[in-house]
């Protein structure tokens, strides 16, 4: 029945597409429309190749630590491959306990390999492909196996093995599989107390601990995740981050569809945000596409761990679970969205509109290429740090530079839309907000005498705003100050005398670039990635410290000179999930010596 | 005193059994979030919502003739509940009073309470007798099952009194009454009653159901939805010539009601004697079937009205079997609804087309998960056939 199921998986995964992680960086690289183009950032142009797989642009699988596998099984097969395996396992598992029940019942073995067969089919593979994730996958294994245990156990005994269960479940799963866990408990118990089922001779305690044993090592990441969506407000759900569930949610909540179906299909959004508590992709409100290249963020396949950085700003807190990304095609016609500035929202309640997005305050970082060489980072408190970013600009030697004054200029009344786009181009000013009238909001990005007189004397300015005509000085408001401990690396807060692209070796979707880096003096390479705490970085082979930069970003230290820079992700052993998985093993089947011992020796 | 022990000690149990098919309802309306269109009044929802909080003669043709469990929500609106809030509550009170009737239906046939908590559980983790209310809640067809199982009931168990009165209720409820108008009469005549007579009890009812479409047409103009005429309903059986809706027709009549209707079909022969046996119940699905098959699309949503009778016929499935046997078959029963109505499933709009009406959605052929639910749903038919030829073999005694 095995075999026949893995058959049935392999024409699944031909025809529907499956839950594994893609290559995606392999189809973009070799997609033609994405072939790198000069755009214009902002005020200056950029003058290089925008390379869109390299900052914000590179779609990629989560944390490969956020993956159910733990690392010893992933040195030796793929993640495709433990998943079928995964996959496989599980669903046969349930099949066997529905085998089991329909034995327990004295249903003949024919019609009980009918229904287990029936029961593989209806469950994992009935649901859409895009659906699948791995709480579906598990809750295939765990239920069957929790009502075997229970009707197999009987009414008499089950009341303690519901407790020992219940513990683990409650512990163990996320809120959806808890729930699910916990029914299937009182149901099974239930149907044993109403259909008075006779315990069956054995040890029921074995088959409480056979449950515990296959079930540790998927049951202790969705504790992450379970962990991870109390702290999000429920948002995360208990589903794996695959996009469809965020997305479908973010259309319900009134966000952009066209950035719920970028989410879905790409999981492009570059976005750092700080709301004071979480972002979630649903908070996320596109603005238009505006800015190209130069800025980079997180990704929002990364949104989960941001999530966490932002909501637990110590070092050493726990990274949720995310899953695994789906497969699919690269919409290209969303590739737009890839340089689209966002509104993030603070914490709606789900399912409700998104309101409030002038609360929103958005941080750009740039990372050119995948990594670049700049000055050496300064410490900050954090709220300065949000401050500067939410305030400042960064110029092309990531220095962070204030923007341009804010004015606002009331056109005269005869000027057309192409007369007024000709002397916005012609006096540097760039649209910000909505239009009042004739009166527009600017920012002046040519600050200079000699632009602003001409542009107040123009004939199509009637008026301006936040500017003394007379003495052509801007309203500025003063600076704030910030009495609190530096616990944040910000780039560029003194000015970097300039700053120097990294050669890219090798990337792979494992989170390992390496880089090779000229440095003038010393500084640090800042990644374009996502900073985890499990970084570890090596520098000319020799280990280096990883310093959270920008709220989120990686950057490795280094010395003046030629270097070769490798960043990777070195997840911790999840030794705890095995140690519970080996003992329980271990456990049953002394259980299951000493049981038969007693059988044979009572003959 | 004695009196109104009896009183508890009968109502006790089904009173109880209602109580968890609440609860069930609860969970499920948790579990499968709420439908978003139209700020989650849904789409025939939003007329409801209309005649709700504005007036009965709002809505279009087709609802303006289904007011009567319109006006509980309509009273809770005034009150100051929110319009869905109104619908929520309602669908709770219907579960309720579905449960019950299920379970008084069931007595009728003298079934062990334990069977009638199966039953009834199954009932509530279907997808056309309670998710899709759960899910989509400004609807009133869980209260029009309601009313149409305890009409039946009442017609069934004698009490023709009683049965012509929830007749005018149901007639005015929604047009699937007619079923129930007809099953009483001639319920009623088979009990003995003189056709005249059996026909004089429902006189009101049919009144009630014609007034009713009178009104409906008169107080308003049909706004943006066409009447249902013989030649649509003609045009219709179009669909027909699709082998896609012949093999959505069967698996959605075979998974109608999970379990429950899977274990009745797996039977067919015994399933034929009882209806040639006691053909008012042909009677009732008569008008239900031939909705479905003329009704483009929709299959199961008129299919749910044969409710009644399907648990008609599951007193006497139950009746027919030994306790070893009905332990079996009721634990297989409801391995199978849980596993064919996944009725904690979350939803949302895409889901709800793609695993409820996938011909909506794909009308030109069916995504693959849909093979695998067919070729699930074959092999759960061959087993409960299996079961079933085995029961038949022990119990054919019983049966008879």
């Amino acid at each position: 029945m095995a075999l026949l199921f893995v058959a049935l998986t392999a024409l699944w995964l031909a025809s529907g597409g499956a839950p594994l992680p893609p290559t995606i960086d392999a189809r973009i690289r070799q997609t033609p429309a994405l072939t790198p183009q000069p755009v214009a950032v902002g005020s200056w142009q950029l003058g290089v190749s925008w390379d869109p797989y390299e900052f914000g642009g590179r779609l990629r699988t989560a944390e490969p630590q956020t993956f159910l596998y733990p690392p010893v099984l992933r040195t030796w097969a793929s993640d495709a491959w433990l998943t079928l395996v995964s996959y496989v396992l599980h669903v046969w598992l349930g099949a066997f306990a529905v085998y089991v029940l329909a034995r327990r019942l004295n249903v003949g073995p024919l019609t009980g390999l009918m229904l287990a067969l029936a029961y593989m089919l209806a469950t994992t593979l009935a649901v859409p492909p895009a659906r699948v994730s791995a709480e579906v996958v598990f809750r295939a294994a765990w239920l069957p196996l929790l009502a075997a245990a229970i009707l197999t156990t009987g009414p008499a005994k089950a009341g303690h093995y519901i407790v020992a269960i219940g513990v683990v479940i409650a512990f163990a799963g996320s809120p959806r599989t808890q729930a699910y866990g916990l029914l299937t408990l009182v149901a099974a118990y239930a149907f044993a107390v109403v259909w008075r089922v006779t315990p069956l001779k054995g040890s029921p305690f074995g088959v409480a601990l056979l449950i515990l044993a296959i079930s540790a090592p998927a049951s202790f990441p969705t504790l992450r995740l379970w962990r991870s969506a109390q702290r999000s407000g429920g948002l995360m759900s208990s589903e794996p981050f695959n996009g469809s569930w965020r997305a479908d949610s973010a259309q319900g909540v009134g966000i952009n569809p066209e950035l719920a179906d970028a989410l879905r299909q790409l999981r492009p959004a570059r976005v750092i945000s700080t709301c004071a508590d979480i972002v979630d992709a649903v908070h996320l409100r596109a603005l238009g596409v505006r800015s190209v290249g130069g800025y980079g963020g997180v990704y929002a396949a990364d949104y989960a761990t941001f999530v966490n950085l932002i909501r637990n700003q110590t070092p050493t807190a726990p990274l949720p679970y995310v899953g695994m990304a789906r497969s699919g095609q690269p919409r290209l016609d969303l590739q737009q969205f890839l340089n689209a500035e966002y509104q993030v929202t603070c914490e709606p309640d789900q399912g409700e509109l998104v309101k409030h997005v002038d609360e929103v305050r958005i941080y750009r970082t740039p990372t050119l290429g995948a990594a670049v060489w700049t000055c050496y980072p300064n410490r900050v408190g954090r709220k300065e740090a949000e401050y500067r970013l939410a305030t400042r600009r960064y110029d092309k030697t990531l220095s962070l530079r204030n923007p341009g004054p804010k004015i606002n200029v009331r056109w005269a009344p005869d000027v057309d839309d192409a007369g007024r786009e000709a002397a916005e181009m012609k006096f540097h000013l760039v649209e910000d907000g909505q239009p009042e009238g004739r009166t527009r909001h600017y920012e002046l990005l040519d600050p200079s005498r000699e632009n602003v007189e001409a542009m107040v004397t123009n004939p199509a300015v009637e008026d301006t705003a936040g500017l003394d005509r007379l003495t052509l000085a801007f309203n500025t408001l003063p600076e704030p100050r910030f009495d609190e401990r530096p616990t944040e690396w910000l780039i560029g807060l003194e000015p970097c005398p300039e700053l120097r692209r990294a050669s890219l070796v090798n990337q792979t979707d494992e989170g390992r670039t390496i880089v090779d880096i000229d440095a003038p003096t010393d500084g640090v390479v800042l990644f374009s990635e996502t900073f985890y705490r499990s970084r570890t970085a090596l520098v000319d082979q020799e280990p280096a410290s990883v310093l959270r930069v920008n709220l989120a970003f990686t950057a490795v230290p280094v010395p003046a000179g030629r270097h070769r820079v490798q960043l990777d992700v070195r997840p911790e052993p999840r030794r705890t999930y095995w140690v519970v998985s080996v003992l329980g093993m271990a456990v049953w089947g002394v259980t299951f010596v000493t049981g038969r011992r007693r059988r044979l020796s009572a003959r | 005193m004695s009196q109104l022990r009896d009183l508890v000690r009968r109502i006790a149990p089904n009173t109880g059994i209602a109580l968890v098919a609440v609860v069930i309802f609860h969970l499920l309306s948790v579990s499968s979030g709420k439908i978003d269109v139209n700020q989650g009044r849904g789409w025939d929802g939003r007329a409801y919502a209309e005649m709700a909080s504005v007036s009965l003669t709002e809505g279009n043709a087709i609802t303006r003739v289904r007011p009567l469990l319109i006006l509980p929500a309509a009273a809770l609106n005034r009150l100051g509940v929110e319009i869905i809030q109104a619908f929520i509550i309602c669908n709770y009170v219907y579960a309720f009073a579905l449960a019950l009737a299920v379970c008084a239906l069931l007595d009728l046939f003298a079934v062990s309470w334990p069977a009638k908590l199966t039953i009834a559980a199954n009932v509530a983790f279907c997808i056309p007798s309670a998710k899709m209310f759960a899910f989509y809640p400004v609807q009133i067809d869980l209260g029009v099952l309601a009313v149409m199982t305890w009409t039946v009931y009442f017609a069934t168990a004698g009490r023709h009194g009683a049965a012509a009165c929830c007749a005018v209720l149901a007639a005015v409820s929604r047009e699937f009454a007619i079923a129930v108008l007809v099953y009483g009469v001639v319920a009623a005549w088979r009990a003995g009653l003189r056709p005249w007579k059996a026909a004089a009890f429902y006189l009101p009812a049919f009144a009630a159901f014609a007034a009713v479409r009178i009104w409906a047409v008169s107080v308003g103009p049909p706004k943006d939805v066409a009447y249902v005429t013989i030649s649509s309903a003609l045009a219709n059986l179009h669909t027909w010539q699709s082998p896609l809706f012949v093999l959505m027709f069967v698996y959605f009549t075979l998974t109608l009601f999970g379990g429950l209707t899977m274990s009745l079909l797996a039977r067919p022969v015994w399933l034929a004697r009882q209806l040639a046996s006691r053909w008012e119940l042909l009677v009732f699905l008569a008008p239900v079937v031939a909705a479905a098959v003329a009704g483009n699309i929709d299959i199961w949503r008129y299919l749910a009205f044969a409710l009644p009778v399907v648990v008609l016929l599951l007193g006497p499935y139950v009746q027919s079997l030994n306790e070893s046997q009905l332990r079996q078959a009721m634990i297989i029963m409801t391995l199978v609804t849980l596993l064919t109505q996944r009725p904690f499933e979350q939803m949302n709009a895409d889901s709800y087309f793609r695993d409820w009406f996938p011909l909506y959605e794909r009308p030109e052929g069916l995504s693959a998960a849909w093979s695998y639910r067919i070729l699930a749903t074959m092999l759960f038919g061959g087993a409960l056939a299996a079961l079933t030829s085995r029961l038949g073999g022990r119990s054919s005694q019983a049966i008879e």
